[in-house]
């Protein structure tokens, strides 16, 4: 890490006046509110001011610290890198975050991602998830992809109900995740409710005026808005499978390029007025003849929908036991800047809340945040049908989430052969050499600046780049690793000293693709 | 290996932290223990889930109501099986899918306990699911401990005595002091290895290993990797070798079930501890185009019919059958009548399907009556958590009490096994 400079340390102390005066003021407060309680004043101060902290959506009001602007990188980043936290460091939070919730995606990514398709209109099951994957790896700014990521476990539609016909509708559903993640929500709602793979998923496609299906309408509550069981009846999930009736699905055969020629047969999800129940329905007391959209808006306008948002999110960027309060105040932030994303996320990464202590801890990546994490951080992309499988052994392949409740959470990614299965990819990622070779991707991100060349700043830079907090004992093994080269000596290895030469391209494609393993695999690397 | 460590003190992390003295002696192959896995009887569950059809798995043909209620959504009497029991015809017949089990249940092998469930059930998959996970009456608050935690904390020491395959951590192995040993049928079980520099992963790994031993760390998320990871590092070696020598004729079907049914009979098959393995297949949830004798359900009960077929064919190949007794389990049932889409929606009581040679054969509990398909769903007559109680006693012999603390003692309201 660099030496603090002028600027911050002059920016740290004033963070520390304005704070004295906070405390100043609230002390007089506290002592004009009832001067009988003498010193039980600053004490009780003392105790509820964290939990106040970390329930409180107020700006935190000063720069960040190093700590937490890496925190506030780590949580809404997959893989932190030198350069976003440069970005972070010259822009202050507040213009970083303009960036981060309105970038435009660059074109030359989805030009190279969409190459990966050979015809989009009968994709191949691992061609759509090679296409996220592509830009997950690749795009300057990925929050729009954790936050996509975010809302595809949220409505976790899997392709594996899609067939040769209809494969293409999760290309759609995946761009429409992207394209609102950042908008509205209600209107992300809407578009997903008649989203083709959705009504395929939930068997909406099926669901008509004389025969409705429940259970789009059943997880539309339970999973998606209110939570289980919180706030409406089996009554009206009823009601609400007629309000989301209307759709079907029409096969047409169409000319075909390619290898297959001659006519195939392409689906498509079309609205028929004749299957749409256009009576009336009640729902939450109020009777209408509503329809998708309205049954949307309903849902938003009578119950506690943002609270149900609000703790997801609050789960996934913030903490695994989000407090009450916080949910509370998240939740009214959603209706208060009118369901848009980004005034509410924005809320949420200046907050007290984000950076208290409690929100600091550390929670576990799951199999994605690991593996796009560490191609993101050391630059080493292997084929991306290589990514594309890990993730199918670790459980968390794009387009394939395990049930419409999406993935799991947390410790329960851990398992003895899952931790094992990080380290075959990380090794795969760095010995992919030939294949690296031929795409030009080298080991640049790897190497410390100039200045800090030595085996030990070699180290240093890499536990930064990984953001790793080894034992002593463990770094000093890794210094150790690249001086020395490996003899096999009966059934063990030998040691012999061997300096580590920069010149040497052997030294870089051995020792220091074979460390770079070793690193990813401490437990540090396995949290966020 | 790291020199500081002794037996007793690596023992410690490998059981959680406390170490007990009751263990079996831990002679012979190595760092965890003996893998001699003895004579102990083992239970296998596996979990339809997404709610597997009972009615059209076992169809009550005797009861017309069942074919007026799912006008779309029935199996005729010429397209079912009606398996013998001795000279009786069992009273339901067998979805034609399900030829295999069929031929057991008249070899006296399986048993279909009836109208299985719940008190108050919900039909929400996940909360249903829930319960069964957590096998308790009353949940507790705060954090959730599951019953297979439950379970190999009060008698499960070595982490590999429970198997869970394919699963990921599900709520059923969550909150105890153990690693559960969760393996995939995807993946080989191995180190990362440079395949270029197979030396240098090897010194890698070995400091590795001995680096993760002298780790301490406090209670936290670091600490839980770490766990996992000691008890990864310290097995796989040994599991590897242990499963290479697994030798077998059976040819198992290629799907995912067949082959994570195949990777358990590895395990049990070439001498681990296991008690339990714990595998499941999702799909079940036909809210559209459920098919009847031939369709979506059908493919799903034919892949379970002969994957579990494989998987017995090759216990009793290598001298295990004796020992297993297998549970299929479902979070519910579905509702007794169609739905329009050709489907059926959530429901409530289901049948537990129970394989093995100690089984009492037959369709046991409560038989289907009319008055159950007037409903909306099968009611439900017997709980799972005595289900899973008397397999625990009966099969496993181990003391159901410190699992199930609510099931009333040698609570046996219907005894399945012989």
């Amino acid at each position: 890490m660099s030496p603090g400079n002028g600027r911050r340390t002059l920016s740290e102390s004033g963070v520390m006046r304005m704070r004295s005066y906070w405390a100043t003021g609230l002390l007089i407060l506290l002592a004009a509110c009832g001067g009988d309680k003498g010193d039980a004043g600053p004490h009780k101060d003392a105790a509820q001011a964290p939990s106040l902290r970390e329930s409180s959506l107020a700006p935190i009001g000063r720069p960040l610290r190093m700590a937490e602007k890496r925190h506030f990188l780590r949580r809404t980043h997959w893989g932190v890198t030198p350069e976003d936290l440069a970005e972070l460091d010259k822009l202050g939070l507040d213009a970083y975050l303009d960036w981060m919730l309105s970038a435009k995606a660059p074109q030359g990514i989805e030009d190279r991602a969409a190459r990966l398709i050979v015809d989009p209109r009968w994709p191949r099951p691992e061609e759509l998830s090679a296409y996220w994957l592509a830009w997950m790896v690749r795009t300057p700014n990925p929050f729009r992809e954790v936050l996509a990521f975010f809302w595809h476990d949220h409505f976790a539609v899997s392709q594996v109900v899609l067939g040769e016909r209809n494969r293409h509708y999760m290309l759609e559903h995946v761009r429409l995740l992207r394209r609102e993640a950042l908008g509205n929500v209600k209107k992300l709602f809407k578009a997903v409710a008649r989203d083709p793979a959705m009504l395929v998923f939930l068997d909406g496609i099926r669901s008509t005026k004389d025969a409705p299906n429940e259970n789009f309408a059943r997880e539309f509550w339970e999973l998606f808005s209110l939570g289980v069981d919180r706030g409406y009846t089996q009554k009206e999930i009823e009601e609400a499978a007629r309000a989301f009736t209307g759709y079907k699905e029409v096969v047409e055969e169409v000319e075909a390029k390619g290898a297959k020629g001659g006519r195939r047969a392409l689906a498509r999800v079309v609205y028929d007025p004749a299957l749409h129940d256009g009576g009336l329905k009640e729902i939450f007391g109020k009777k209408a003849a509503f329809d998708s959209d309205g049954v949307v808006e309903l849902t938003f306008a009578e119950r506690d929908v943002g609270s149900f948002l609000a703790a997801k999110l609050l789960r996934r960027f913030v903490r695994s036991d989000p407090p009450q309060a916080l949910v509370k105040a998240l939740g009214r932030a959603f209706v208060e800047e009118g369901w848009e994303m980004r005034p509410v996320l924005r809320r949420l990464f200046r907050s007290e809340a984000f950076y208290s202590e409690a929100a600091q801890r550390p929670l576990l990546k799951s199999p994605i945040e690991y593996a796009v994490g560490f191609v993101r951080s050391t630059g080493l992309e292997p084929p991306l049908l290589v990514l594309d499988g890990a993730l199918e052994v670790l459980g968390e392949r794009p387009t394939f989430p395990p049930s419409v409740k999406g993935w799991p959470r947390g410790r329960a990614w851990l398992s003895p052969q899952a931790v094992l299965e990080r380290g075959k990819f990380v090794n795969a990622c760095a010995t992919a050499r030939a294949s690296q070779r031929d795409r030009g991707i080298g080991v640049t991100n790897l190497l410390p600046s100039r200045r800090a060349r030595s085996v030990p700043g070699i180290v240093d830079h890499l536990i930064e780049l990984l953001e790793l907090s080894p034992q002593p004992a463990v770094r000093a093994e890794w210094v150790h690793f690249l001086s020395v080269s490996l003899q096999p000596k009966g059934v063990g290895i030998q040691e012999t000293p061997d300096p580590f030469d920069w010149a040497d391209p052997r030294h870089l494609d051995e020792r220091l693709r074979n460390l770079v393993v070793w690193m990813a695999q401490d437990p540090s690397y396995f949290i966020k | 290996m790291n020199p500081g460590m002794d037996r007793r003190a690596f023992l410690g992390w490998a059981l959680g932290g406390s170490l007990s003295l009751s263990l079996r002696p831990l002679a012979g192959l190595g760092s965890l223990g003996s893998l001699s896995g003895g004579d102990s009887n083992f239970l296998v569950i596996l979990n339809l889930a997404g709610g597997n059809d009972g009615l059209n798995s076992f169809p009550p043909l005797h009861l017309p109501l069942y074919r007026e209620r799912r006008p779309r959504v029935h199996l005729g009497p010429e397209e079912c099986l009606a398996p013998k029991l001795g000279t009786k015809p069992a009273p339901r017949r067998f979805h034609p899918s399900l030829a295999q089990l069929a031929r057991r249940f008249e070899a006296g092998q399986m048993a279909i306990l009836q109208k299985v469930g719940y008190p108050k059930p919900n039909l929400s998959h996940f909360v249903s699911e829930d319960i069964w996970s957590l096998g308790l009456r009353h949940a507790p608050k705060g954090k959730k401990k599951g019953w297979i935690a439950r379970l190999m904390d009060a008698h499960l020491p070595d982490p590999r005595m429970v198997l869970g395959i394919g699963t990921g951590q599900k709520l059923d192995f969550q909150g105890g002091r153990q690693v559960p040993f969760l393996v995939s049928s995807k993946t080989e079980i191995g180190v990362p290895t440079d395949t270029l520099h197979p030396l240098v992963s090897r010194y890698i790994f070995e400091h590795q290993k001995a680096d993760l031993q002298r780790l301490r760390l406090p209670p936290g998320a670091l600490s839980e990797v770490a766990k996992v990871q000691k008890l990864a590092f310290a097995s796989v070696e040994e599991t590897r070798k242990q499963l290479a020598r697994y030798v077998s004729n059976v040819v198992y079907p290629k799907s995912r079930l067949g082959q994570d049914l195949r990777l358990a009979a590895r395990f049990l098959c070439t001498g681990f501890p296991t008690r339990l393995v714990y595998t499941q297949l999702g799909g079940f949830d036909h809210h559209r185009d459920q098919g009847r004798h031939q369709g979506r359900q059908a493919d799903l009960l034919r892949d379970v019919d002969q994957s579990l077929h494989a998987f017995l064919r090759d216990l009793e190949a290598h001298g295990l059958l004796d020992r297993a007794l297998v549970l299929v389990v479902s979070e519910f049932g579905r509702r007794n009548y169609d739905n329009g889409s050709l489907g059926t929606d959530h429901g409530e009581g289901n049948d537990l399907w129970v394989l093995g040679k100690s089984v009492r054969p037959g369709f046991l509990g409560p038989d289907l009556e009319t008055k159950d398909l007037q409903g909306e769903n099968l009611p439900y007559a017997l709980d799972f958590r005595r289900v899973y109680a008397q397999a625990l006693q009966r099969h496993l012999h181990l003391d159901p009490k410190p699992v199930f603390p609510e099931e009333p003692e040698a609570a046996l309201d219907l005894p399945f096994l012989r």
